[in-house]
């Protein structure tokens, strides 16, 4: 599978123009909302949240420190969204009534490998998810943006506003609880 | 003293390991990497949809105030609301009124028979009493 790598090595300078929005949009849509909905794992809310990041993110684009990647600020943004959201308990009930897409088990297809093949990697996917879901916030998110974005420990430092050491802390947790869910599996 | 330097001590975190915590990672890694993979692949959406989306967030950002797209999913819920509402009065409304058994009954019961009594035939013998008012007419037409 094609990944594109998340940060980009060109930091991004000087102030963002309303003009430059359709350009930011197209070039960062697939990557919140993959996050997004890693975060919230349901599609329609995913979708909905990335609407809002890229709102919140017009209107908070004076606050754009240039020196920063433009990935990793609009990645902040869209953390914050999936936490304020998850953290909102009012909606909760109608949340899961009206659920229609909800991501329980992420699928794994593909045509390149065995039956039996695809069917081990889901088996692993499932223990690494449910391992996963037992994680804290901040670990679920470290572990997000480092093996599924490939961000460096730093920028995930950056984009979390954590210092590096609790970056490693995080990372190394969620490590464990996955090593121990795989090999738990593991017959 | 130089040899307790390795020691560990029990229960203590292993500073290396969160030092470089993917220093060990071994056969996790390619593992981590599937996971990786299945979440990049359970985020891909068709073509239209990012064209959608790209619009609708266009649209918003053009004009804020309009809420291009609402959740077809909750479109129901107020439907669905309405009909609990609907239902609710309905059953409330539908109960029949309990009788008085003890008070209602011989009431009852004198009603009926005061109605046998009225009547020409007895109830069961309807049909067969609208037959013959029906042949009696017909003998008094001829």
């Amino acid at each position: 599978m094609n990944r594109t790598k998340v940060v980009d090595a060109e930091m991004e300078t000087g102030p963002i123009e309303p003009d430059d929005f359709d350009g930011i949009v197209l070039d960062h849509q697939k990557q919140v909302y993959r996050t997004l909905l890693f975060l919230v794992r349901d599609r329609d809310e995913a979708e909905i949240l990335t609407q809002e990041c890229f709102l919140r993110a017009f209107k908070m684009r004076s606050s754009f420190r240039g020196g920063a990647s433009l990935a990793t600020w609009l990645i902040r943004i869209a953390i914050n969204l999936a936490y304020d959201h998850n953290k909102s308990r009012r909606w909760a009930f109608w949340r899961r009534l009206t659920r229609t897409e909800r991501i329980d088990t992420i699928p794994l297809l593909d045509i390149r490998r065995s039956p039996e093949q695809v069917l081990i990697n889901s088996e692993l996917v499932d223990a690494i998810q449910s391992a996963v879901n037992q994680l804290s916030r901040q670990q679920k998110t470290v572990f997000l943006l480092r093996f599924v974005e490939d961000m460096p420990l730093e920028a995930i430092a950056e984009t979390m506003d954590l210092n590096l050491g609790t970056v490693k802390s995080h990372l190394h947790r969620a490590i464990e609880a996955v090593r121990k869910a795989c090999s738990t599996r593991t017959p | 003293m130089r040899g307790r330097q390795n020691e560990k001590i029990p229960g203590a975190p292993d500073i290396r390991a969160e030092a470089d915590p993917e220093r060990n990672l071994g056969d996790l890694r390619e593992a981590l990497r599937i996971f990786g993979d299945s979440v990049h692949q359970a985020a891909e959406r068709p073509d239209f949809f990012w064209r959608r989306q790209h619009n609708t967030i266009m649209a918003r950002l053009n004009h804020p105030a309009s809420k291009i797209h609402s959740r077809p999913a909750l479109l129901w819920v107020p439907s669905f609301l309405v009909l609990m509402l609907c239902l609710f009065f309905f059953v409330q409304n539908g109960k029949a009124p309990t009788p008085d058994l003890a008070a209602g009954s011989d009431e009852i019961l004198l009603i009926n028979v005061e109605r046998a009594l009225g009547r020409d035939f007895p109830e069961a013998l309807d049909p067969a009493g609208l037959m013959y008012d029906k042949k009696t007419d017909l003998v008094r037409t001829k």
